[in-house]
């Protein structure tokens, strides 16, 4: 079995990234795997590449709409025709036709929720897996920062599908995370693969100043200096939006603005105009990037520190995917702490959300005549406005798990009690980090329990950075659009008129 | 939010105190319910239903606070109306952006997505194709979309070579887009065409178009669908000239659908069951089946409703409706005592489907 041969085949690479074969051998082996390997250093492939040396199809299990569809256009793009996603993006009949189908397909994703559905369940007891992906596994652990109770009872359906050989992938993970991991998959012998978190080509950077106006100076001298492309992160959709629009006219870069609050087609629009370089800059919210493969973001910037390190870690992690030098700076200003509390709390359902929620659902039991399991089911799929991906999902698990209104409440406020706890340990953290003195980078890999054992030039503010090389090696013009709509349509078809 | 406004003031001026200000936001978002329905029919605003369908309720009732503070409405029997002010306010914004004349909203309520999916997809699709490439990100990630447009070049493949599809392809959207943009002056083919991704070239957003264009993002939406509608209306009549792009539409009927539970109860009216019957058969209220009844009216044109008005009571409520000039029941209702509520609900609702433009 030659894996390079697949390798430049399927992927056109003519050699694998630091830990792929590794996992590759293990899971072909029949090896339940546990394996951590940083942001942006091709975790897909490593379930990617075995499903075309395996006899039976490979389900991924995968957290969040938007990257689920990403990876699956990816693959699509690479002229892997046998891939779908299972989620509430497909209507009744579509998912009836796609299940009808099911043997037809190699990768199959899913949503965790999916997995409930009894029908669903049953096909895919019906099927040869030969591997299990739960990508994004630290969402399994209540002490990772992204925990999703939906995740919990993946290893329940894991026995129930005869206990594929699975494949827990994620970039970050402490080892109580990890222990969690294997437990709540129930994993009894597996094989361990640890990769350090540490990407040495992103130089690691904090700058302090004193409140909002010295800030936004400052991020505009940062920008009119460095080298593109970039994202810059704001807590905001307005922030995002209104940066957007004063960079397009104070820079000769073109920016774009991302954030949940745009439909379906602008995302992936601007997704698509920023991996193709028509935007050399992205002001984003944290809706942006994952999924994305552009492999030459030379900065990352964040306007307001994150709440966890984790969360900036794989933030950061967008940089600097081809290898080459990056730069990551984290603008800091004392007055953070309350917007970072904001942020965190708004991350789950506050009490008028709940209140309402509730609402809405004893209206929605009116509406729905019959109260099936399955149509309470498709009516919760989507957010109503207002919510954000995550806090819906949350609101959702805990209500369809509850007996009645009350114990929804109770149960729901509970978590979200500890949950904010545990959060707050994990905001000072962060902030700890920003304060230290000493080698960023080392203090950073201490946090993931790990030693820096390479020297790495151009590493932090700390040690040392040379800025110029991460400057603007030439200014580029901005050219005005000039609009024909003659002129693009003959464009578009490739017609030329002589 | 410019053109939000023009559009609320323009139904609160139309409803004249008649109706809630939440049927405002029913009517410009597209609500698919009976009363809905009514209203548009009622009011002749079916052009205006589902205008603005990605409005959300806490932005609208922002603007109507901002309305009422600035006096361009006023509170008048539990409900709003228009004031002089805003009436000024409202021939100022419209004289500035007009509403484009090809907009329908009743008429092409989800059509108009469904045929830009479609079109936006198979000119990607094309565009690489032409290239000898088959790999890219699709614009469109949704599975019918995609289905339909891999199965449309299947098709299409049997009959034409690359080329000569292209160029058919080509000439049928020059064709049709030359012929809107010398009708008409304020809307043109751009407000489309920038938003076409092709090889490697990506589509612009409809935030980044507005923005080139300096235009309201609420407007250039409105200007953007009804340059769906020009073409989807424009197909439909000429399927010969338009052959190729008539296949985009010809498997989609006009969704203009009765809701689910007036289907129900249609079904039943057409095996010849009474009201009570059918009202007994589905355990609903004699009201809501009456409520279905009018949706009924409103919609189907071939609905007769002599069988609960006779034709000379009709008339005498016509008339009344026409003298007071309201659509307010009760004063119809003064003016003639022999029809019941019901009654009067019905001629209207038939009166106005027979009088709609389209
Ligand atoms: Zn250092």
């Amino acid at each position: 079995m030659n894996l390079e041969k697949i390798l430049y085949e399927k992927f056109s690479y003519t050699q694998f990234r630091n830990g792929q074969r590794e996992i590759i051998e293990s899971v072909l082996n029949g090896t339940d795997t546990i394996a951590l390997l940083p942001t942006g250093t091709g975790k897909s492939l490593c379930y990617q590449l075995p499903g075309y040396l395996v006899d039976g199809c490979v389900l991924i299990i995968s957290p969040l709409l938007s990257l689920m569809q990403d990876q699956v256009e990816q693959l699509r793009a690479k002229g892997e025709k046998r891939v779908v996603a299972i989620n509430s993006f497909l209507s009744f009949e579509e998912k009836k036709q796609v299940l009808r189908n099911i043997r037809y397909y190699k990768f199959i994703y899913i949503s965790p929720e999916m997995l409930h559905n009894e029908g669903i369940k049953k096909i895919l007891q019906s099927l040869t897996i030969s591997l299990l992906v739960v990508d994004e596994a630290h969402c399994i652990s209540q002490w990772g920062y992204d925990f999703r109770p939906d995740y919990l009872e993946i290893g329940t359906v894991r026995k129930q599908l005869g206990s594929p050989v699975t494949l827990a992938l994620t970039a970050t993970a402490r080892q109580e995370v990890r222990d969690d991991i294997k437990r709540f998959l129930k994993l009894e012998m597996v094989n361990e693969i640890i990769f350090s978190s540490d990407r040495p080509n992103i130089a690691y950077m904090v700058q302090r100043v004193n409140g909002y106006e010295e800030k936004r100076t400052t991020l505009l001298s940062l920008v009119k200096q460095l080298q593109g492309p970039g994202i810059i992160y704001f807590s905001s959709k307005k922030l995002a939006d209104e940066w957007a629009k004063l960079l397009n006219e104070a820079t000769s870069y073109n920016v774009g603005a991302y954030h949940a609050g745009l439909d379906m087609e602008q995302r992936i629009l601007l997704q698509q105009q920023f991996l193709f370089n028509e935007l050399d800059i992205m002001c984003a919210t944290s809706a942006f990037g994952m999924g994305i493969n552009k492999e030459n973001v030379r900065f990352v910037i964040h306007f307001h520190p994150p709440v966890d390190i984790e969360s900036y870690l794989q933030e950061i992690g967008r940089a600097g995917r081809d290898g080459e030098k990056s730069i990551a700076i984290l603008l800091y200003s004392p007055d953070d702490i309350h917007l970072q509390m904001q942020l965190m709390e708004g991350e789950l359902p506050n009490s008028l959300q709940i209140e309402y929620f509730g609402q809405y659902m004893l209206q929605a039991k009116v509406t729905i005549n019959n109260k099936e399991q399955s149509s309470m089911d498709t009516f919760l799929q989507q957010p109503l406005d207002g919510f954000s991906e995550v806090q819906w999902r949350l609101l959702r698990k805990f209500y369809l798990s509850s007996r009645d209104e009350n114990t929804f409440k109770t149960s729901i406020q509970h978590f979200i009690e500890k949950r904010k706890q545990w959060k707050q340990i994990k905001l000072q953290e962060m902030n700890q980090w920003i304060i230290s003195s000493g080698c960023r980078r080392e203090n950073m890999l201490h946090y993931f329990n790990e030693e820096k054992n390479i020297d790495v030039l151009n590493c932090c503010d700390h040690c040392g950075i040379t800025m110029e090389i991460y400057q603007k090696v030439h200014s580029i013009k901005k050219e005005r659009l000039k609009l024909n709509w003659q002129e693009r349509l003959q464009e578009i078809f490739a017609i030329s008129l002589d | 939010m410019n053109y939000t406004i023009a559009l609320s003031l323009l139904c609160i001026e139309r409803f004249n105190g008649e109706r809630s200000t939440n049927a405002v936001y029913y009517l410009l978002t597209g609500k698919k319910s009976s009363q809905t329905i009514q209203d548009a029919g009622w009011y002749q605003l079916r052009q205006y239903y589902h205008a603005i369908p990605q409005l959300s309720k806490q932005a609208f009732d922002n603007m109507i606070k901002f309305l009422l503070e600035e006096n361009y409405i006023c509170n008048q029997d539990d409900t709003n109306n228009i004031t002089d002010k805003g009436k000024e306010k409202l021939g100022f914004l419209i004289s500035k952006s007009p509403f484009p004349k090809y907009f329908n909203g009743w008429k092409y309520q989800q059509l108009d997505e469904i045929f830009w999916k479609r079109l936006s997809l198979l000119i990607q699709t094309i565009s690489y194709w032409n290239r000898n490439n088959a790999s890219f990100y699709p614009v469109q990630r949704s599975y019918e979309t995609q289905s339909w447009v891999k199965n449309w070049l299947y098709v299409m493949k049997n009959k034409y070579d690359k080329q000569a599809l292209t160029k058919k392809l080509y000439g049928e959207l020059q064709s049709i887009l030359s012929e809107l943009d010398k009708t008409s002056q304020t809307i043109s083919p751009t407000l489309l065409i920038y938003r076409l991704s092709s090889y490697q070239k990506t589509g612009m957003t409809s935030g980044q178009l507005a923005n080139t264009l300096n235009m309201d993002e609420e407007y250039y939406a409105i200007c953007f669908r009804s340059i769906l509608h020009y073409l989807i209306n424009t197909i439909s009549h000429n399927r010969e000239r338009y052959s190729l792009l008539w296949k985009l539409l010809e498997d989609l009927k006009q969704r203009v659908v009765l809701t689910q539970s007036t289907q129900a109860t249609y079904q039943l009216l057409q095996q010849g069951k009474s009201l009570k019957e059918i009202a007994h058969i589905r355990r609903l209220k004699k009201n809501t089946i009456e409520d279905h009844l009018i949706e009924i009216a409103l919609i189907d044109p071939d609905f007769s409703i002599e069988g609960y008005v006779p034709p000379k009571l009709q008339e005498k409520i016509i008339v009344a409706a026409q003298s007071q000039s309201t659509r307010k029941l009760r004063t119809i209702k003064e003016h003639v005592q022999e029809a019941d509520y019901f009654m009067i609900r019905l001629v209207l609702s038939k009166w106005s489907e027979s009088n709609k433009q389209t």
